[in-house]
């Protein structure tokens, strides 16, 4: 069964049951429908309205979902021992989104963000936080183009607070 | 003829309700719905949403969000170790202040989190951070409450980190000033359906403070602070400034314990009410 999926500029998504449900928002959305899989006519004669995915970035969700639809569920991930929470990407997500500047992982972040699609989200989320990894503060700042307006006497006194960090 | 929802849904109550945009449904609809029709509604489409949703602010047309870049880096400061945060938190004032109140900075402090709190349920949570050293509690039994498990910790900030961990439907908090700090960012990435907060011998700009910072992102419907300060003036003053912006929460209601004031707060973001009825004598004016 197929479930349609209309993004904010009125394009018509046509994808597999299976796929719609990967994303917590269209399953909620669909389960709030009366839409259910052995349902064709409730299928066929709704459509999920999505106003927060634009076509472009919703093609792009639905071709990271297509490659993981078949993904056993990952249990829920261990924060480390550090309290930070950690995420593996793959070497298939890694190429899927290497070509990604920064304002473009942004709209996917926000979409995976939106349709509660927990896999793509923490790709996303550590692949942004693997461009940080490492760098020196003003590093950061030239990367996401930040500009700094703390002195030198704030920046000692955060390092000092902080101190216990820099192990 | 089908009628779709808005995403904020004025009850009769005057309350307002978030809802996610559903096309087409529910068939049928009669506006205005009293609020018990409502509720039927909110109960099937099963809000609140869980914590994606909080980064997402309401722009037009209705039922459209964005979400700013601001909220990319409170996204993924978890995802960062301590020696990239402090990195990031020097880039901008901005980003300092995010820092400060993206919980995770300080767990690393406790590593021995309780491992079975992990992904666990409490119905109900219970901590009394009141009249104890800084950085330690106990968290008590409250036995007239049912469905509740509590557990046996003894550390604020091992508290803090199942709170990270665990979903917990109700927490009821009663902090005093040297815990309000730690605790408030702690907080701010936990979700809680209710919330009940007593903050107890703090002045008014440390519980605004407080309450800033642990309001940010949460989106419990119930959420109740009784607050013992003598700082009417200046809550008040403090409160009409404050801005939550991702905060998805209805109402909220401050009870100023010995002032007899309520301020009422509903998350229109333009519309802030603060009504201020004197029930007690001889404190504050």
């Amino acid at each position: 069964p197929n479930v349609k999926l209309v993004t904010s500029d009125n394009e018509e998504f046509v994808v597999d049951f299976r796929i719609a449900k990967m994303s917590v928002t269209v399953s909620r959305l669909m389960e709030a429908m009366n839409m259910s899989e052995t349902d064709d006519a409730s299928l066929l004669s709704n459509s999920i309205p999505l106003p927060n995915v634009t076509k472009a970035v919703m093609a792009r969700v639905i071709e990271w979902c297509e490659k993981h639809k078949n993904d056993e569920p990952k249990e829920e991930k261990e924060n480390d021992k550090r309290g930070r929470t950690t995420h593996v990407v793959s070497d298939w997500d890694k190429e899927f989104l290497k070509n990604d500047e920064f304002g473009r992982l942004c709209q996917l972040m926000g979409a995976a963000n939106y349709l509660e699609i927990k896999g793509l989200f923490n790709d996303i989320s550590q692949t942004i936080a693997n461009m940080i990894h490492g760098k020196k503060s003003d590093e950061i700042a030239e990367m996401f183009n930040i500009h700094c307006d703390l002195t030198e006497a704030e920046k000692k006194e955060i390092r000092k607070k902080t101190a216990w960090c820099e192990d | 003829s089908k009628q779709s929802l808005p995403l904020h849904w004025q009850g009769t109550d005057q309350k307002w309700f978030s809802i996610k945009p559903i096309r087409d449904r529910p068939k049928r609809l009669r506006l205005p719905m009293r609020k018990e029709e409502l509720k039927k509604i909110m109960d099937r489409i099963q809000v609140p949403v869980p914590i994606p949703q909080l980064f997402l602010r309401p722009v037009e047309p209705p039922g459209a969000f964005e979400l700013l870049p601001d909220d990319i880096f409170h996204l993924i400061l978890p995802y960062l170790p301590n020696e990239d945060r402090l990195s990031l938190s020097l880039t901008c004032k901005r980003m300092h202040t995010m820092d400060r109140i993206v919980g995770g900075w300080m767990i690393n402090q406790f590593e021995n989190v309780h491992a079975h709190s992990k992904n666990s349920l409490y119905d109900e949570y219970y901590i009394d951070a009141k009249a104890t050293p800084e950085n330690t509690c106990k968290s008590k039994r409250l036995e007239s409450i049912t469905r509740k498990r509590a557990v046996n910790v003894d550390n604020t900030l091992q508290n803090a980190g199942i709170m990270q961990r665990a979903n917990v439907n109700h927490l009821q908090l009663t902090l005093e000033k040297p815990n309000m700090d730690k605790l408030s960012f702690i907080f701010a990435f936990t979700q809680f359906k209710r919330l009940t907060v007593k903050v107890v011998n703090a002045s008014g700009d440390a519980a605004v403070k407080f309450i800033g910072n642990l309001l940010r992102g949460q989106t419990c419907i119930d959420l109740e602070l009784d607050i013992d300060c003598q700082w009417q003036s200046c809550l008040h003053y403090e409160w009409q400034r404050c801005d939550f912006p991702h905060s998805s929460i209805l109402e909220v209601v401050v009870y100023l314990e010995g002032m007899g004031a309520s301020v009422h707060w509903n998350n229109q973001c333009t519309q802030r009410r603060v009504t201020a009825k004197r029930t007690r004598q001889g404190i504050g004016e």
